[in-house]
């Protein structure tokens, strides 16, 4: 066996233990997404990624209709929507659960007060984004690139009491994409419940 | 009738002992020499309850080589409920609830490639050394096989 020829085979091998065949696409931190459409549960219209996107960038978070850790931070979205809607990032949820059907997530939306765009997903984007459960947030800068992902808030002790959910995961990654500053905890583990695919 | 609800409520959860980052030393190694499964679960997650019986059919049928090692991912004032259920399922396994000051502590304990949610089950060899992790619902035959492999 020739250097080259070793060398290659070495470089090959390295591969099948760096990347299972088995495993899910997933996009991480740095990476550019693939633009994606997917329908409005309100509209009943399908809408492209850059077309919910704000100026600096979107906070893409998985919910659930059902699931108490993703309620339990409803009223949190609803605000982090209001006050980065005028930093230019737009908050965008997605449903990918199969058993939560596309009317639900809308009057779900309406009597919680989820006053942002909501997206019903048939497990596709989870997959691409290899999202698993609810709550769970990838943040996009403005060029598509996911600048985040991990929890909401509270990742240290997860809770499913709205009184006490807060944003203080996201909020300094959504603050560092506004200003297009480095963000400084790029990943953090997300609680929740299992997306139902 | 308050004070006694509050107090039927603190009783009932005192009845479940907690578990954090103290995981390893607690609730796996008490048991080397045996398969541990350990199971995460809710009251609140629907997967959750319906793998639930399957676990407990398990454990039942290989006593004595494999111990099932439930936690429950109520919030800590829910232990009531939790141990309402577990009662229903006539458990005599060892349960907790959970009770870490970090997340990140006690998910890497359990697996630092676990991504968070629940029900996931992982098991642990005889010697206390994880063999198998899954995210999402687990059925009987695919724990049956991981049983049957670590009890060979």
């Amino acid at each position: 066996m020739t250097r080259t020829t070793a060398a290659l085979f070495s470089v090959v091998a390295l591969c099948f233990i760096l990347i299972p065949p088995q495993a899910e696409a997933a996009v991480t931190v740095g990476e550019k997404v693939t633009e994606f459409s997917l329908v409005d549960v309100r509209t009943g219209k399908e809408v492209a990624l850059n077309q919910v996107t704000g100026t600096n960038g979107v906070a893409l978070i998985f919910v659930a209709t059902q699931c108490p850790y993703s309620n339990a931070f409803n009223q949190v979205m609803a605000d982090l929507a209001k006050e980065y809607r005028a930093k230019g990032i737009a908050v965008v949820g997605i449903n990918a659960n199969t058993t939560e059907p596309a009317e639900d997530v809308k009057q779900h939306a309406e009597s919680k007060g989820l006053d942002f765009t909501v997206l019903k997903d048939d497990g596709e984007v989870a997959g691409q984004f290899g999202a698993t459960r609810t709550p769970e947030v990838f943040v996009l800068d403005k060029e598509m690139v996911v600048r985040y992902h991990g929890a909401i808030g509270n990742s240290k002790i997860p809770t499913t009491n709205a009184a006490q959910a807060k944003a203080d995961d996201l909020r300094p990654a959504l603050d560092a994409v506004a200003t297009g500053s480095p963000v400084q905890v790029a990943e953090t583990k997300a609680f929740g419940c299992m997306i139902k695919r | 009738m308050a004070v006694i609800t509050v107090l039927i409520a603190a009783l009932l959860s005192s009845a479940l002992p907690t578990v954090g980052e103290d995981l390893m030393e607690k609730a796996i190694r008490p048991h080397q020499g045996q398969v541990v499964v350990v199971n995460l679960w809710a009251t609140w997650c629907g997967p959750c309850r319906e793998e639930f019986p399957d676990l407990v059919r398990l454990y039942k049928e290989n006593k004595g080589s494999v111990v099932l090692v439930a936690i429950s991912m109520d919030e800590p004032e829910d232990a009531g409920k939790a141990q309402e259920y577990l009662a229903q399922h006539k458990s005599d396994f060892p349960a907790y609830i959970r009770g870490f000051k970090d997340f990140d502590v006690f998910s890497n304990a359990l697996d630092p490639n676990w991504k968070g949610a629940i029900p996931a089950t992982f098991v642990f060899d005889k010697s206390g050394k994880r063999a198998f992790s899954h995210e999402g619902k687990v059925t009987y035959d695919q724990l049956k096989k991981v049983i049957a492999r670590l009890n060979k």
